[in-house]
């Protein structure tokens, strides 16, 4: 299946998008098999949404779902 | 004598030119710390209540905790502790660069200013040395020049310099205190009390070291702390992007602030003035305190454009929000020329950033016209307006001279309606952090003791994800985006801390960002100080500390009926992150008074006050 994945400021380098836009994934990928498929920091991976709704690592995804990952803030000022 | 603590307090009368040194007491230390906690017990015991910023009797608090004596990591800092112009009452400001650690050097914790100087003059203290010196020559001299100056007419350029500008100098409410030139002092304006005292810079370095409880233990914590604090900020990238890497996380969240915050998005914007766009553009590189192991501080570089030409300290994630998303403006380059004016001038980033963007919605509503501002054409977007006006608010002239008592002031000479725009709490500008994303920001700027304000209470990093406080029960999940459970926990448990590191003093960028616990921080505390407090007492002391800085707000005059919502945050985002979501405001403020244990007045109560060992 494909999903539409954004990936800001510091997570951008590991996006892996087709002509489209989309990534493919595998049935039965969660956030965090596909944050591993990216090779992004785990450890930093701890904002996360699903079409405009907070999740966590092991939220299941779905064809066509759109998911956020944000770096954390760090030193909001 | 405790150790980490000289246990002196100097005190200079700029009306009398007497100085004297002054016992602190040890039971003092060990109740407030130090810093801001101390500073507000001072203002508590020595002022009387409303007294006007600018009388001559408001004390000028520079004030040292423990961690100023040994090279703890981000430790070099210190507290600013007065009445502010703004609010009328308690207010602090912390900076960094080398003052705490050289005041602490000189042989005091704290310095207390009071009274007012016929003539301009500028503090200088080595070691027992305390000269009150003529500075009528360094009138009208920027943040900059006047560390030059000072340097040059002493010969003597370890000297850390505390200075104001011209917008100290002119008394504008929103005045900061520059220090070395690169570290500010900024909120609440006390950089005007400065002025209105003729103080035109504190000048200081000693040649003593603080005796500590165990000093091996506090050496090798110390190495050890260095060392992990900057392997974490390589790890997440704070080091390389600094502060500006939050811009698309904040605004993804639909936490910062876009046009005076009337609008919900701007991706577009935010990448363009965020890391890593800002790095490379700016040619950014980090700027460590004192030893910093993090160096969020960013020196930039900028050759062209020609009218943006300039090398020195460059803007942060608040002023790119301030001055950035909030004026609709995303080139980094004019923000960074803004807040270089801004910064030599000696005015907060943060409220001038805020003056713009209400000026600009003034401006499109009618309120303000081209006769008004001699032409200076005040439409979002337009980066002339920002740098314009900017430095009309910075010298007191044109247009700009009608900021001089704060937004709130302006909107009041602007337009009846403007005023219930004005975004602020007990007349402190919001920084660029947005309440309505981040729940648990809401009790906590309303209730903000020197205002609103996120720094003294970082919870929106709990929110978004970077910063965790296990040691009060705060993890990851502790809240959840737009749901009211564990929202005014958390904002309790950010403004004690931030009460705390204001006293110790301590960076918060240690703990929030560069992965140094309050555990860990508690390890050198105690090596320091030998007084084996755990992580519970040092919060508790933090309580504390906060308390009593509400105390003041309330014999000021605060309370319930001024911890409001500014009307602005009643409005319901219709795109992006927080679309359809509003703050449950009541019920944050119901949960938020029980669990500070403060009556339907605002004020703390009997049992409260004896639980912290605090008398009303």
């Amino acid at each position: 299946m494909r999903v539409k994945v954004k990936l800001l400021s510091v997570f951008a380098a590991h996006a892996r998008e087709d002509a489209e836009g989309l990534t493919a994934i595998p049935e039965g990928a969660t956030v965090r098999t596909l944050a591993e498929s990216l090779s992004l920091p785990m450890e930093l991976v701890r904002i996360i949404t699903v079409n405009g709704r907070q999740v966590y690592l092991d939220e299941p995804l779905a064809e066509g779902d759109c998911i956020y990952l944000f770096p954390p803030a760090l030193g909001g000022g | 004598m405790a150790n980490g603590y000289w246990q002196k307090l100097l005190r200079v009368d700029l009306s009398t030119g007497a100085r004297s040194v002054e016992p602190l007491a040890e039971a003092d230390l060990r109740s407030f710390i130090g810093g801001a906690g101390l500073g507000a017990e001072i203002l508590r015991r020595e002022l009387p209540p409303k007294l006007p910023a600018f009388d001559p009797r408001n004390r000028l608090i520079f004030a040292t905790g423990p961690f100023q004596g040994p090279a703890v990591p981000g430790g070099a800092k210190f507290s600013i502790v007065g009445i502010s112009p703004l609010s009328g009452t308690f207010a602090d400001t912390a900076a960094g660069a080398s003052w705490g650690i050289s005041l602490k050097e000189a042989g005091y914790d704290v310095l207390l200013v009071e009274g007012r100087s016929a003539h301009p003059v500028y503090i200088q203290i080595i070691d027992d040395r305390v000269e009150i010196r003529d500075a009528r020559h360094l009138m009208g001299r920027d943040t900059v020049e006047t560390v030059d100056a000072i340097h040059g007419d002493t010969g003597d350029t370890r000297l850390s310099v505390a200075c104001i500008g011209p917008a100290g100098e002119r008394q504008v409410a929103i005045a900061c205190v520059a220090v070395d030139k690169h570290s500010f002092g900024g909120r609440c304006g006390l950089g005007a009390v400065m002025g209105a005292k003729n103080l035109k810079a504190v000048a200081v370095r000693g040649t003593r070291k603080v005796p500590v409880a165990d000093p091996g233990r506090t050496q090798a914590l110390i190495k050890q702390y260095q060392k992990a604090a900057h392997d974490a900020v390589l790890r997440n990238h704070f080091r390389e992007n600094g502060t500006p890497g939050l811009c698309e996380t904040a605004e993804g969240l639909g936490d910062m602030p876009i046009r005076y915050w009337d609008a919900d998005v701007w991706p577009e914007g935010a990448k363009r003035l965020g890391a890593p766009n800002y790095t490379k553009v700016l040619q950014a590189k980090p700027l460590p305190c004192q030893y910093c192991p993090t160096g969020c501080h960013r020196r930039i570089r900028i050759s062209e454009p020609s009218e943006y030409e300039l090398a020195g300290p460059g803007p942060e994630y608040e002023t790119l929000g301030m001055m950035g998303t909030n004026t609709l403006i995303d080139d980094p380059k004019a923000v960074a020329k803004a807040n270089d004016i801004a910064n030599r001038l000696g005015i907060d980033t943060i409220s001038a950033g805020a003056m713009v963007g209400f000026a600009m919605q003034c401006w499109e509503k009618g309120w303000v016209t081209s006769s008004d501002t001699n032409g200076l054409e005040l439409n979002w977007s337009n980066p002339a307006a920002l740098i314009g006006l900017v430095a009309q608010i910075g010298r007191r002239e044109g247009f700009g001279a009608l900021f001089a008592e704060g937004t709130l002031g302006a909107a009041r000479r602007i337009h009846p309606d403007a005023v219930e725009t004005v975004v602020h709490n007990k007349g402190l500008d919001y920084p660029a952090h947005d309440p309505r994303a981040c729940l648990s920001l809401a009790p906590t700027y309303v209730t903000g003791t020197r205002g609103a304000c996120h720094f003294r209470g970082p919870c929106e990093d709990v929110e978004m994800g970077g910063f965790f406080l296990p040691e009060a029960g705060i993890t990851q999940g502790t809240v959840r985006f737009f749901e009211r459970a564990n929202q005014s926990y958390v904002a309790v448990k950010c403004q004690d801390l931030g009460a705390l590191t204001c006293s110790l003093v301590i960076c918060m960028f240690m703990i929030d960002g560069s992965e140094f616990s309050l555990t860990s921080q508690a390890e050198i505390f105690n090596a320091i100080t030998g007084w084996e407090w755990g992580v519970d007492k040092l919060l508790e002391a933090g309580e504390r500390a906060f308390t009593v800085q509400r105390i003041l707000n309330v014999r000021d005059g605060y309370g319930a009926a001024t911890d409001v919502l500014p009307k602005k945050m009643r409005q319901v985002a219709t795109e992006g992150f927080r679309a359809g979501k509003a703050i449950p405001f009541e019920a944050l403020m119901q949960d938020y008074y029980a669990l500070r244990g403060w009556d339907e007045s605002g004020a703390p109560t009997a049992a409260t006050l004896a639980r912290l060992g605090l008398t009303a």
